[in-house]
């Protein structure tokens, strides 16, 4: 009997040890009341779905005539539905033939280029035989939607490569182009992206200037993985409209690098435009970066602060001690995911995980260019099991729009404007 | 006395693991109705991922058929998402004419594969015979 207590009592005790080893704990911050601002429900929608237009989870949103447009991150489609009832009226697939217009370019494939590959389009592709790539039916996606007289939609396009006179030595290689519809979606111009310094990349967001220049942020996986380099990791690129590359305007932050991160988990950067200057955000940094003059400011009053985890990776080369560190998206509570324009003024939305125990929540945050906090208000992550899954803000109408998902029910928009 | 309890408390853990990550195995063994003299493969997917993910595992397969170490087998692509619905999206993306499972994210785990497991083989019983990362 003896035994089967004391077998009791150390079960208990390893339990008890292996939750106290669980030491990691990011900061937390009191939040200042004052800048909150509540949000009102306006409406509630239904988003449509059907077994041709099935939303996984959502890359980007815009609105325009109401239409509401949503790029679908699992299949790479734009789907559009009426804003109000939320029917569907039509699926874009980012189609094949797309890539053709990278061969036309005369910029080589990545990291081939000191190699003999060259891109091919579908035809030569076909005429040569060459195989494996058919098996797969769609690989190119829209990433980020921007609609003003037209659509723009930025893209990975994924193209075919041959090594020369050697045809089943092929690869598919990415690129990032912007592919522009008029608005009955009828193809008027795809420019893809020259990727000189880019390796494998993959499209994230851009900013069309009125000058019809881009500012594109791509990753680059290749210096990263294959060349072992984490210093200088460039991501963000400037072009002309033809889409030849004019300069590498910034790199990753350096907490990023020396934490070892890199471009590791969630490679969410994003940009908005406030009159003619740029603003760009990384997920943990937790600061906006003006990108002409570099000019930085951090967010405040959030629940958490990510400092702890950078300065932990830093000491430990990059390595997480799960003993210490049961779950490692805990070591950075706050991601900050989109920016948005407002007026004068930027808006960021920043998700905070706060723990197992408790639920997430998202932050929008509205500050001034100077990185003044003028407002702010909270959004639940998750109501009766619709989970939130992304925030549009639409400058023409001044309103916010959350979009959740309820693995049973389906998709809901909830339009809210601050009260 | 003591050592006896402990082994018998280990004994039963493991049994309890086992059990579990069979019981698993046997509602995909269902799920495509594998007979007594097939094989089960099981790629793990995701949905929009690079078409590497997918390219990869399926040139292995070739590969172990060609060189004869699979015959008559069954395949499974195990995709992580978080409704059945969105296995249409794989479905189209692949022309995916082969067996699907929603995965909610566990599937690695109750099968005894790692994290970076992208295509694991099986025996009727169970008997993991090849596992790739």
């Amino acid at each position: 009997m003896k035994n089967i207590y004391f077998l009791i009592i150390s079960f208990f005790y390893l339990t008890f040890i292996s939750y106290c080893a669980d030491k990691f704990e990011p900061d937390e911050i009191k939040i200042d009341n004052s800048y909150e601002k509540r949000f009102k429900i306006i409406s509630k929608i239904s988003i449509q779905e059907n077994e041709n237009a099935v939303l996984k989870s959502i890359a980007d949103v815009d609105i325009s005539d109401n239409k509401l447009y949503v790029l679908d991150y699992g299949s790479g489609n734009l789907t559009i539905y009426n804003i109000n009832s939320g029917k569907l009226i039509n699926i874009l697939k980012p189609e094949i033939n797309l890539s053709d217009s990278v061969c036309v370019k005369s910029f080589s494939p990545y990291f081939m280029n000191t190699l003999d590959y060259n891109y091919i389009d579908i035809k030569v592709r076909n005429h040569k035989r060459i195989i494996p790539l058919d098996r797969v039916k769609e690989m190119n996606q829209f990433n980020r939607i921007l609609i003003d007289e037209n659509i723009y939609l930025l893209s990975t396009l994924r193209t075919y490569c041959y090594k020369k006179n050697k045809a089943n030595d092929s690869l598919i290689a990415n690129t990032a182009g912007l592919v522009e519809y008029d608005k009955n979606l009828n193809l008027l111009s795809v420019i893809p992206f020259a990727n000189s310094y880019k390796g494998c990349p993959i499209a994230f967001d851009f900013i069309k200037t009125d000058n019809d220049e881009y500012y594109v942020v791509t990753s680059d996986n290749i210096r990263q993985y294959y060349q072992n380099k984490l210093d200088s990791l460039p991501i963000l690129g400037k072009y002309n409209n033809n889409g030849d590359f004019l300069k590498i305007t910034n790199f990753l932050d350096d907490k990023l690098t020396k934490s070892y991160i890199g471009y590791g988990i969630d490679y969410q950067i994003s940009l908005t435009k406030v009159d003619n200057d740029i603003f760009i955000a990384t997920p943990y940094t937790s600061n906006i970066v003006n990108v002409a003059n570099k000019n930085t400011f951090n967010l405040i009053n959030l629940p958490f602060s990510n400092d702890k985890g950078f300065e932990y990776l830093e000491n430990n080369d990059g390595n997480i001690d799960t003993s210490e560190v049961k779950n490692k998206y805990l070591l950075f509570p706050v991601r900050t995911y989109r920016l948005f324009t407002r007026a004068n003024s930027i808006i960021a939305i920043s998700h905070i995980l706060f723990s197992k125990q408790k639920k997430g929540v998202d932050f929008v945050q509205e500050y001034s260019i100077d990185g003044t906090l003028i407002q702010q208000g909270q959004v639940e992550g998750n109501i009766n099991n619709a989970v939130l899954q992304f925030i549009h803000y639409n400058k023409n109408d001044d309103l916010f729009y959350f979009f959740r998902k309820d693995n049973s029910k389906g998709w809901t928009m909830e339009v809210a404007k601050w009260e | 006395m003591g050592i006896r309890i402990y082994i018998l408390f280990f004994f039963l853990i493991t049994l309890n693991l086992y059990s579990s990550n069979n019981t698993y195995f046997n509602t995909l063994k269902k799920n495509v109705d594998l007979k007594r003299n097939e094989q089960l493969i099981i790629i793990y997917q995701d949905i929009g991922s690079c078409v590497k993910c997918y390219l990869q595992p399926m040139d292995q397969i070739a590969k172990l058929a060609k060189d004869g170490k699979i015959k008559n087998f069954k395949l499974l692509a195990l995709v992580r998402c978080d409704r059945d619905l969105e296995l249409n999206i794989y479905k189209k993306q692949h022309n995916w004419t082969n067996y699907l499972y929603r995965d909610d994210g566990n599937g690695r785990k109750r099968l005894g594969a790692s994290e970076i497991t992208y295509l694991t083989v099986f025996e009727y019983d169970g008997k993991k015979i090849y596992e790739m990362e």
